[in-house]
């Protein structure tokens, strides 16, 4: 898996936003919030680097005090919810 | 003979060179005239000859809005060039060269509607030239009231002008601002102004005045009336796509962003599903004018 080109991640209040606001994505009309653990994980990723759950899952207990479990719990559940957003690919 | 004028609007200058038969057409450019030379201009349009010798590069050709007009952006070396078609299908009726920040501009028309080429051009080079500026040349209607604005926001067709007509049927005190373009900016205070523009759309509104907005509400048509405050992100949607600004310019994007994020978190934005209707300028009105 890799980030789709053109989102830009900002910052809101204390949540995140991801909109789609490049030439690459000037028809991507929605727009996505993400938590401050989705965010840091796009932003580890989003230099368009390769990425699986298992990689994002290693990232999590990297910054955070989780089991191996839970992290690839939630690396899994966040990937899921960028694809179907059509963030990634 | 072609003569210079100064425009100032929202606080910023600009000035159009241009013959005595283009002015002509600029009757809602006259109530933000300014007879004294300002310090510094946000942008200087020519009308007369537009240079398309050079080789130009396309850019990006904006077709997000079928009943909007369309513009095609290329460049010449550093400069930019857009070119405006009245819509989405028809033939290009202005052509607008401007320097890399917006702020020397050339225009020529092949249309006999100067006031669309004016207009135009106008909004776009200001939009531009003040995104960095803490300035919004926003898509709304503005009604005024007790010394506070009322932006209401929503996609062409919305009911943003019918909306506004519901205020100043329900309220001996509401007066119309704006009906299409107002500009906002957030003030050395921080507070958030909205400002009357040259810009009206169909209505002829061109009041050169400024008060503190109240509340911002995004209009949707339904079969009630309701209304509620949006949190952060969603007002942030709706603002950023009633904001003018080219997408394609990541600086530009940075400070709408910029500025969009202080005025949400500023002053507050809401969602309002209604009928046209004098009940839903009560409504509204009730809810917007509580708190903050």
């Amino acid at each position: 898996m890799h980030i789709i080109k053109g989102f830009k991640l900002r910052p809101l209040g204390n949540e995140f936003i991801l909109v789609g606001e490049s030439i690459e994505q000037v028809n991507f009309n929605k727009m996505i919030t993400m938590n401050e653990t989705a965010a840091y994980l796009w932003q580890q990723v989003e230099d368009g680097k390769e990425f699986d759950a298992k990689s994002l899952a290693a990232l999590l207990l990297n910054e955070y005090e989780v089991s191996e479990t839970q992290a690839l719990q939630d690396a899994d559940k966040t990937l899921q919810a960028w694809l179907s957003a059509g963030i990634i690919e | 003979m072609a003569q210079r004028r100064y425009y100032r609007v929202a606080g910023h200058s600009f000035s159009v060179t241009a013959e005595e038969f283009v002015f002509a057409q600029m009757s809602n450019y006259q109530p933000f005239e300014t007879k004294e030379e300002p310090e510094e201009t946000i942008f200087d349009l020519t009308v007369g000859d537009v240079d398309l010798s050079e080789e130009k590069t396309q850019v990006f050709t904006d077709t997000s809005d079928d009943d909007m007009p369309r513009i095609e952006i290329y460049r010449i070396g550093q400069d930019r060039l857009f070119q405006v078609s009245m819509t989405k299908h028809s033939e290009i009726c202005l052509s607008l060269r401007t320097s890399e920040d917006f702020h020397k501009a050339s225009l020529c028309f092949a249309t006999n509607d100067i006031r669309f080429g004016i207009d135009n051009s106008c909004m776009l080079l200001y939009a531009f030239s003040t995104a960095g500026m803490h300035t919004l040349e926003m898509h709304a209607a503005v009604i005024e009231r007790g010394g506070h604005g009322f932006l209401f926001l929503g996609h062409s067709g919305t009911g943003k002008s019918t909306h506004a007509r519901m205020w100043m049927s329900a309220f001996e005190d509401a007066q119309l601002l704006n009906d299409d373009n107002p500009i906002l900016r957030i003030e050395e205070n921080g507070e958030i102004h909205v400002y009357g523009s040259p810009w009206s759309g169909k209505t002829p509104c061109y009041i050169n005045r400024e008060v503190p907005v109240g509340a911002i509400v995004q209009l949707a048509q339904a079969p009630h009336n309701k209304i509620w405050p949006l949190r952060l992100p969603e007002a942030y949607a709706y603002m950023l796509s009633s904001a003018s600004g080219l997408k394609i310019e990541p600086k530009m994007m940075d400070a709408l962003y910029d500025t969009i994020a202080r005025v949400i978190q500023t002053v507050q934005v809401y969602k309002m599903e209604c009928l046209p209707d004098t009940d839903a300028a009560r409504v509204c009105e009730k809810n917007v004018t509580n708190l903050k």
